[in-house]
């Protein structure tokens, strides 16, 4: 089965040996002439000053957080299309994949009652304003 | 051992050296590139184990949002280099239970290694990975949707929890951002005092540690503001 | 095994048809109505903080206060009821809905209420109002009622994050202290890292045994460790190989290390299950965050944590060791499990009352004092391990009646963790919202000189928090002396050293805790009032509270007996599976001897009735009888209530309920009347 992953890891060979080759290259086949000035972190033209690791706004922490329980969301979304037509099916599916029984709406219910909580989460995030970048 | 078991433990040696690469790093963003080394082997782990969804949510989830998210923690929570440089030599105890911490876990690590071994190979269960669907998101979907109904419901209110936790904790930080804007403070000189400090409240605790310490020295007169 | 593997299986051969899940869905959503509401009361506040924001914050303790009235009804309706005396499990086995969860319920519940109720004006009065709060603390106790409920580790693990997380927002919610920042962040820290042990620990049992759900968990665990009793002999022909054939020898080791070998992956997981537990209900060694924790929290959340998480953690710690890994030689000393946890509940309590002595702040102190009462609900939980392990010692041939034996007093530990916890609960609940009441406008009277006097300035008040401290400190009218009594009965009855150490050191720790609650109490009424007067609390959410757990931990404590046969029915065949036959046939056999005991009091009651000498006996059945006046209109007075827009003390009427509901809730030990009509419920 994981032989199947192969390709992949042809293609992951090659893409790092074919960065680790560039680079590898320039820096044996570059020129290297360096000086004081070259040497000096460039900053807009101006004189640089400090760490250039300046503190970020707590906002971009609050994105990503939310970014990251809605991408869990969608976690759990991709299984349940995936098995829909099997969940929405009142007996098992036959052989070719159809449905024979009745129609459920249980899988669609199931969903809607996580969907409906998230929402509700997206819903108050979105009156808090904490999407708002002011 | 076959091609397919030597790639396993390949990357599973690759999964352990990057994760003890993690914690013992001091500087946290390349700890977290560490992090990401490890989040990718186990991910080629569950791979070769036959877990395809679980590798693909983990890709997604830990090495994309999870990964994003603590370098914005990093980030916003700026660790202060020149204070990690200054270590002072630990006391014989300290080093004492260091060392004798770090042998407990080891023999910790051992001991449910051999369990494991034990477990394997006098006691194996049928190998399930051999059943035709076995790791798939249908598979999976197929326990979450029913067995596990439950916890996948109340999985959303926890992540409602988090969503709320995240909108009141940032919120106060806001709040106080927003407080240092009104007071007229430049750019950089927010940046160089962290969040603005409220007047104290009685019952309050000191604030832990020396105030906090950036390159930028005194507040900046010229109101340059970091290159932005 | 089978079971899982099953599950597993290619879909057309064994998937379970989803349908048929979602049709018992509906049905399982009913027995758990009580959680259920509180989930959608969740939802509601939420929605109304986002929608209507600001307008909506005064009314926002009503809409939760009377959603936890509408829970505490529907989970009193269930509660001593015959149809769920023998568990039901619900949600394909995730959860089980019986006595023990029903009760516990009604114990967070009224939590969620006490705090629900003061929570609120504190915040406004400290200036850092939010409009989650309500929502926080609904989700935080949906999360304790999965842990009430559980019977799958993955319950277990997903109770407590849910709890965990609403709990570390509501401890950093106040923006304008850093103390509270500094609390959250040290319980977050704490707390996830014990939620990652907790996790790995369950890895480890889940490698072991092949499944998540207790039951076969401990089946498996069972069966593992019998047979590792049972090749004793081979263990003995493996080490001593003396003039044995070879062959025999190798077959010998063969088999000793076959019985071993789940063990040795099993044993870890549990030890890190045990960590990962201990650091939730804050143990010796692993509580080192509880004094910053609940000193740096806004004190209603210190309530909530000090009260509600005890029991949820109690319910998980039960629910997983007491019920799942109490066999013997895994759990039974000298080698157990209950050898570790004895020791660490001698530690806790020491540790817990010797630093509460030290310290001048009233909220350290009481988050000190309860880490000691950690200890003491630890020797119960090490008590009723002990004797159900014993039940199970297939190996040493005990008679039947030997294992009955254990297993009553099994059950009765457990009864005693119950009602410890809850009393408790109810005690520090009513302590906590005294010290929330004093203090308003950012200032906190937490200092303890600043509590001299108090009896002066605010006598009703004096006199709550004294009864609250009677209680915890184990003060014989009051409920906390129960509670320790049905402790200490529990862990005598255990013929063991082990058990007579732990006892006699919990009575010098009470000595030890009577010493700083009575010096609070006697600050309090013999000591001139501090010259800075301290602002109280405006409104009057706080002092209902208090009075209400004032009035819970006396009334419960004179109704002991009858408060505590509640839980000895939640309690009943607590290790069997939820929905056996087994299970349903020792529920029913305790319940008939209740009956028989309770006709035979009532006789000798009778008989007695004319002499004068029975005082006592006198005065009890009047007080009974008036608690089953009650009991029939119980259900439909408290369905009503929601209905109409409750003020605040009718609510709170309602949310302490359940802290003597265990008086109302009605069953056997009650007199005749209520027999009769416990009766005509029991019939099928």
């Amino acid at each position: 089965m994981a032989a199947s992953y192969l390709p992949a890891l042809v293609f992951v060979i090659f893409a790092v040996g074919f960065g680790a080759l560039m680079l590898g290259l320039t820096m044996v086949l570059g020129p290297k002439r360096t000086s004081a000035i070259k040497d000096e972190p460039f900053e807009c033209g101006s004189e640089p000053i400090g760490s250039p690791r300046v503190k970020f706004s707590v906002k971009f922490y609050q994105v990503a957080i939310l970014f990251l329980v809605f991408d869990i969301e969608v976690a759990f979304l991709y299984p349940w299309a995936s098995l829909f037509r099997e969940l929405s099916c009142t007996g098992a599916l036959d052989a070719a994949g159809v449905c024979t029984s009745g129609a459920s709406l249980f899988g669609l219910v199931e969903m809607l009652v996580f969907l409906v909580v998230l929402v509700l989460a997206l819903a108050y995030v979105w009156r808090k304003r904490a999407l708002d970048w002011a | 051992m076959s091609g397919e078991e030597l790639i396993f433990y390949l990357f599973a040696a690759i999964a352990v050296v990057s994760a003890l690469a993690t914690v013992s790093r001091r500087n946290p963003v390349v700890a977290a590139v560490w992090l990401v080394v490890t989040f990718f082997a186990v991910a080629v782990c569950y791979l070769l184990l036959s877990a395809t969804f679980l590798a693909a949510i983990q890709i997604l989830v830990y090495a994309g949002a999870m990964m994003v998210l603590f370098v914005f923690v990093i980030m916003v929570l700026d660790v202060d280099e020149r204070g990690r440089e200054e270590h002072r030599r630990p006391t014989r105890i300290a080093r004492v239970g260091y060392y004798g911490s770090l042998l407990l876990a080891g023999g910790f690590i051992a001991w449910v290694l051999l369990g494991t071994l034990a477990r394997q190979y006098l006691n194996p269960g049928a190998d399930l990975s051999k059943t035709p669907d076995f790791g798939t998101a249908n598979a999976i979907g197929r326990e979450i949707f029913t067995d596990y109904l439950f916890a996948f419901e109340a999985i959303s209110l926890l992540l409602l929890a988090a969503v709320i936790g995240a909108v009141v904790v940032a919120r106060n930080r806001r709040d106080r951002e927003k407080d240092s804007l009104q007071t007229g403070m430049s750019h950089a000189a927010r940046h160089a005092a962290g969040v603005a400090e409220l007047p104290p409240v009685p019952g309050d605790i000191a604030p832990p540690g020396p105030t906090p310490v950036t390159d930028f020295g005194a507040p900046s007169a010229t109101g340059h503001d970091g290159g932005t | 095994m089978t079971a899982l593997l099953a599950l597993l299986a290619p879909a057309a051969a064994a998937a379970p048809a989803p349908s048929s899940v979602g049709a018992t869905a509906l049905a399982d959503m009913g027995h758990l109505a009580p959680m259920m509401i509180v989930a959608v009361w969740s939802l509601l506040l939420l929605a109304a903080d986002a929608f209507a924001g600001g307008g909506m914050r005064q009314f926002q303790r009503r809409v939760a206060l009377s959603g936890l009235a509408l829970a505490g009804a529907a989970a009193l309706m269930q509660f001593g009821t015959v149809e769920y005396d023998a568990g039901v499990p619900v949600f394909s086995g995730m959860l089980a809905v019986d006595h023990f969860s029903v009760l516990l319920d009604l114990g967070v519940i009224a939590v969620m209420a006490g705090v629900l109720a003061f929570a609120g004006d504190y915040a406004r009065s400290h200036r850092f109002e939010y409009g989650e709060q309500e929502s926080l603390v609904l989700i935080a106790g949906f999360g304790m009622m999965i842990l009430n409920h559980s019977t799958d580790l993955v319950a277990v693990f997903l109770g407590i994050e849910t709890m965990s997380i609403a709990i570390y927002v509501l401890v950093g919610a106040r923006w304008n202290a850093r103390a509270s920042a500094e609390a959250a962040f040290k319980y977050f820290i704490m707390g996830a890292f014990s939620s990652g042990l907790l996790l790995m620990g369950i890895a480890l049992v889940y490698g072991a045994t092949g499944t998540t759900h207790l039951d076969q968990i401990a089946g498996q665990v069972a069966q593992v460790f019998t047979q590792w009793g049972a090749s004793q002999p081979y263990v003995d022909l493996a080490l001593h190989p003396e003039g044995a054939p070879a062959e025999a020898v190798r077959h010998a080791i063969d088999k000793s290390v076959m019985g071993m070998a789940p063990a040795a992956l099993f044993i870890p997981g549990l030890l890190l299950l045990l960590t990962g537990l201990l650091f939730k209900v804050s143990a010796v060694p692993f509580h080192m965050w509880t004094p910053d924790a609940y000193d740096g929290a806004p004190t209603p959340t210190t309530a909530f944590m000090a009260a509600g998480v005890k029991i949820g953690g109690f319910a998980a710690l039960l629910k997983v060791f007491v019920g799942s890994f109490a066999t013997q030689r895994l759990a039974t000393a000298p080698y157990g499990w209950t050898s570790v946890v004895a020791v660490l509940a001698l530690a806790t309590m020491t540790i817990g009352n010797l630093a509460a002595v030290q310290q001048s702040n009233v909220k350290r102190l009481l988050a000190y004092s309860s880490i000691a009462h950690v200890g003491y609900i630890l020797v119960g939980v090490v008590a009723a391990a002990n004797f159900y392990g014993h039940a199970f010692s297939i190996g040493t041939m005990r008679a039947a009646d030997q294992i009955e034996w254990s297993r009553e007093t099994g059950d009765f530990s457990v009864a005693a963790v119950l009602f410890y916890v809850l009393t408790y609960a109810i005690a520090t609940l009513g302590a906590f919202a005294c010290v929330s009441w004093y203090g308003a406008n950012k200032t906190e009277g937490t200092t303890a000189h600043e509590w001299s006097g108090l009896a002066q300035r605010h006598p009703g008040m004096a006199l709550g928090l004294t009864i609250c401290l009677l209680s915890l400190m184990g003060m014989p009218p009051t409920v906390g002396f129960f509670g320790k009594l049905a402790i200490f009965r529990a862990a005598l009855e255990n013929d063991n050293p082990m058990m007579r150490v732990l006892v006699v050191s919990a009575l010098l720790n009470s000595v030890v805790g009577a010493y700083y609650y009575l010096r609070l109490v006697v600050s309090m009424y013999f000591r001139p009032p501090s010259t800075t007067e301290v602002p109280t609390l405006p409104g009057r959410g706080a002092r209902v509270v208090v009075g209400l757990c004032a009035a819970a931990a006396l009334l419960t404590g004179i109704l002991g007996d009858t408060a505590f046969r509640r839980a000895e029915l939640a309690a009943a065949g607590f290790p069997y599976a939820a929905g056996t036959e087994r299970r349903a046939a020792w529920v029913d056999k305790l319940r008939t001897r209740w009956e028989d005991e309770a006709l035979a009091d009532e006789a000798a009651a009778e008989a007695d009735a004319k002499a004068p000498a029975n005082g006592k006996a006198d005065a009890k059945a009047p007080a009974e009888g008036k608690a089953d006046a009650k009991a029939p209109g119980e259900g439909k007075a408290d369905a009503k209530a929601p209905g109409d827009a409750k003020a605040p003390g009718e609510a709170k009427a309602d949310a302490k309920a359940p802290g003597d509901a265990k008086a109302p809730g009605g069953d056997a030990k009650a007199p005749k009347g209520d027999g009769k009509a416990e009766d005509v419920k029991r019939a099928p």
